[in-house]
């Protein structure tokens, strides 16, 4: 189940790009900083790596481009929702993503 | 806007026919200049004669988005039609030369 | 761009939109059922069991077409990818459409289950409309061109499309529409641009020929021996003769494929001595569709061809009608596919809404017409697509002619739903509309079970999640159509989002 490492990953992922900009950094109620924006599209860069290096990578890759749609949704829906706890849920996501991928080998 | 003079109608009418032009060029210049790709490709294309014919099909159905948004792109209406009828026009004069694949 | 130019894209945009918004929502949410067409075609056949390996419920159904259609011109049988089913087609001039479906599994010596169309009825009205060949298709193709441009406008002209990436206002404004529409959209947009190629590129027969008659003429008989080798025939040779057994055929296509499995058994002329036997591989194993194939000659058994498509342009072509039937995606890849679905349906349905929001408040009777519309398709078809499988629990077992009922219903449905919606002010229709569409998903768990005896709970206990799953969406949908129906009520307009709390606008 390579969701359960590539899913967290985006979402943390995610999560960082929407903190390095200047209106959900507001929502969520964080200081800016540097290292967000490289950081998100790292995390983005190691869920694809994981889909792609799990058995068949034709099928991790579009199991992915799907994957990315749900990992934004989700951090859309806690800017709506709880936007205090983004910076926590991103630090939450990438520790699960790490453990999910340890898991999945 | 009605009865504003005649100046004001007048363009107001350029401006329809202007969009009815560009719209006339993405749906049907967009399709029939796919369909000229198609058969360009199809014949010009250095594979055996069902590859070539498969990719010119999905080469084509490309074009005719990227017909329709440069339609809409592009300066002038004028340009939007006869850019599209004269690719159209050569690519299809083109395939008609090069005559069916053996 | 410069201004008038923009204003240009933005009509294509808005135009091409409302022109065929309407006819995209309804593929897009059947083509999204569709998705799961195996378990809804397994749900509404609940008589079969669906246990067993594929390769004996194939035997099963070739050995009932030997006692019973010894006759037939052709059997052709589908191995489901996901549920273990056999669906056999076979000629049968008594039928309305000329031929009739039987469904086994490996225990069924004979067909028992309700004839149904199906999730493929779901399928089939997706990309034909259920109107004549070549009719439905060309005007579903048509659609499918015009949404590719309008999503394409749509990304040109959503000037702010990276920084409002992750922006979803409150509702009550035009604002919270628009960041809906475009949220559905962008989130997921590299399957929407996907889903919407792929879908067109399929019909090309239809649609686009031009290639393959620049190349062969009018010779329609040689461009698809050239373009599907697996399909290739041979005529019967009018003398009568026995067909060997399949099982060593399937065990030798098995071997082919290296390890893959069955997909499609096609038995031409079974009764002939000239008989011809081609068996495809699973649209389960791989992307690309129908990749590989064997053949068999009927009354030998021996093997005399075998295909796999390695041709570049060819296997582009079919990855790319693979990507879109989605018959190889696992469980994961197959739930994102139809939540992605759900997704695009959204971006028609909340795009329509948007029309209406930016006329108002100067309404016409375009106004009063969309509105209605809106209501009477965005509620009133997931009604009609309920009734259809309300239908397939109450309307007799054992009718034959039970499947065109099915869909007699659903469309019945749809229009006593739209004509609602015309009579009706807008905001109660969306919310009358919304109760009636909650309730018949709620309520169809417990009246599936008291019919067939196959529940939430006895699937719980049994492992069976299929029907688990089947009830849990039904539940889930039932919960959307009241959340629907209370904003529609409550708000003192259609749909909308809750209020964050001390958010800024």
């Amino acid at each position: 189940m390579t969701a359960l490492a590539t899913l967290p990953l985006a979402f943390s992922g995610f999560a960082l790009l929407s903190l390095s900009m200047d209106r959900h950094l507001r929502q969520a109620a964080v200081q800016r900083h540097q290292a967000r924006r490289p950081g998100g599209w790292a995390l983005l860069a190691l869920s694809l790596a994981v889909a792609l290096l799990s058995g068949n990578w034709r099928f991790g890759l579009v199991e992915w481009t799907g994957i990315i749609a749900a990992a934004a949704a989700l951090v859309v829906l806690v800017l709506v929702y709880r936007p205090r706890a983004l910076s926590g849920a991103a630090a939450a996501g990438a520790v699960l993503g790490l453990v999910g991928w340890a898991y999945v080998g | 806007m009605h009865g504003r003079g005649r100046r004001q109608n007048g363009g107001r009418w350029r401006r329809i026919v202007a969009l009815g032009a560009r719209i006339a060029a993405a749906s049907i210049g967009g399709y029939g200049l796919a369909a000229a790709s198609a058969v360009f490709l199809a014949r010009a294309l250095p594979m055996s004669r069902v590859e070539a014919a498969t990719a010119a099909t999905l080469i084509a159905f490309l074009a005719m988005p990227a017909a329709a948004v440069w339609a809409f792109a592009t300066s002038t209406a004028w340009r939007a039609l006869g850019g599209i009828v004269l690719m159209t026009l050569l690519l299809g004069a083109t395939a008609w030369l090069l005559g069916p694949r053996p | 761009m410069t201004r008038s130019l923009r204003q240009s894209t933005v009509g294509l945009h808005t135009w091409s939109g409302l022109v065929i918004g309407w006819l995209l929502f309804a593929m897009t949410l059947t083509g999204t059922a569709a998705v799961f067409s195996s378990e809804i075609s397994a749900w509404m056949q609940p008589e079969i069991a669906g246990r067993g390996e594929p390769r004996q419920a194939i035997e099963k159904a070739v050995a009932w077409l030997r006692q019973t259609q010894p006759q037939a011109r052709g059997w052709f049988l589908a191995s489901d990818e996901r549920t273990a089913t056999v669906h056999a087609l076979y000629e049968d001039r008594t039928a309305p459409r000329g031929y009739r479906t039987a469904s086994f599994d490996a225990t069924t010596d004979t067909p028992v289950a309700r004839a149904t169309m199906g999730g493929q009825f779901f399928y089939r009205f997706h990309f034909e409309l259920m109107l004549p060949n070549p009719w439905g298709r060309i005007l579903a193709s048509a659609a499918a061109m015009v949404m590719l441009i309008a999503i394409i406008s749509g990304i040109i002209i959503h000037k702010r499309i990276f920084a409002d990436f992750f922006t979803l206002r409150p509702a009550g404004s035009q604002r919270g529409w628009l960041d809906a529409h475009n949220v559905f959209g962008v989130l997921a947009l590299p399957f929407h641009l996907m889903i919407t190629f792929t879908g067109i590129v399929p019909l090309f027969k239809t649609t686009l020929p031009w290639g393959i008659v620049a190349n062969y003429g009018a010779n329609n008989a040689t461009a698809l021996a050239e373009f599907y080798p697996s399909l290739a025939r041979r005529a019967p040779t009018g003398t009568p003769g026995v067909l060997a057994d399949i099982g060593p055929m399937l065990v030798e296509a098995e071997r082919y494929f290296g390890g893959g499995r069955i997909g499609r058994v096609n038995i031409a002329h079974p009764g002939d001595a000239g008989s011809f036997v081609t068996i495809m591989r699973n649209d389960g194993d791989q992307l690309a569709y129908m990749a590989q194939a064997v053949s068999f000659d009927g009354t030998t058994g021996k093997l005399i061809g075998a295909h796999t498509e390695d041709r570049p342009a060819r296997k582009t072509f079919d990855v790319l009608y693979g990507l879109h039937i989605a018959r190889f995606a696992p469980e994961v890849s197959r739930w994102l596919y139809f939540v992605c679905g759900l997704a695009l349906a959204g971006v028609i349905a909340t795009g329509l809404n948007l029309w209406l929001k930016a006329r108002e408040p100067n309404k016409g009777f375009g106004h009063w017409l969309v509105a209605r519309t809106n209501a009477g398709t965005v509620v009133g078809l997931p009604i009609a697509m309920l009734g259809f499988l309300w239908a397939n629990r109450l309307l007799p077992a054992a009718d034959a002619e039970r499947s065109a009922a099915e869909i007699s219903i659903f469309f019945w449905l749809w229009a006593a739903c739209f004509l609602y919606a015309l009579l009706r002010a807008p905001r109660r229709a969306w919310g009358e509309l919304a109760i009636v569409a909650a309730l018949a998903a709620g309520l169809l768990p417990f009246v599936s079970f008291a019919l067939t005896g196959r529940g939430l709970w006895q699937a719980a206990m049994k492992g069976d999640w299929l029907f688990l799953g089947f009830d849990l969406v039904l539940f889930a949908l039932a919960a959307l159509g009241a959340v629907i129906a209370h904003k529609a009520f409550a708000a003192g307009g259609p749909v909308r989002l809750p209020r964050k709390q001390g958010a800024p606008a």
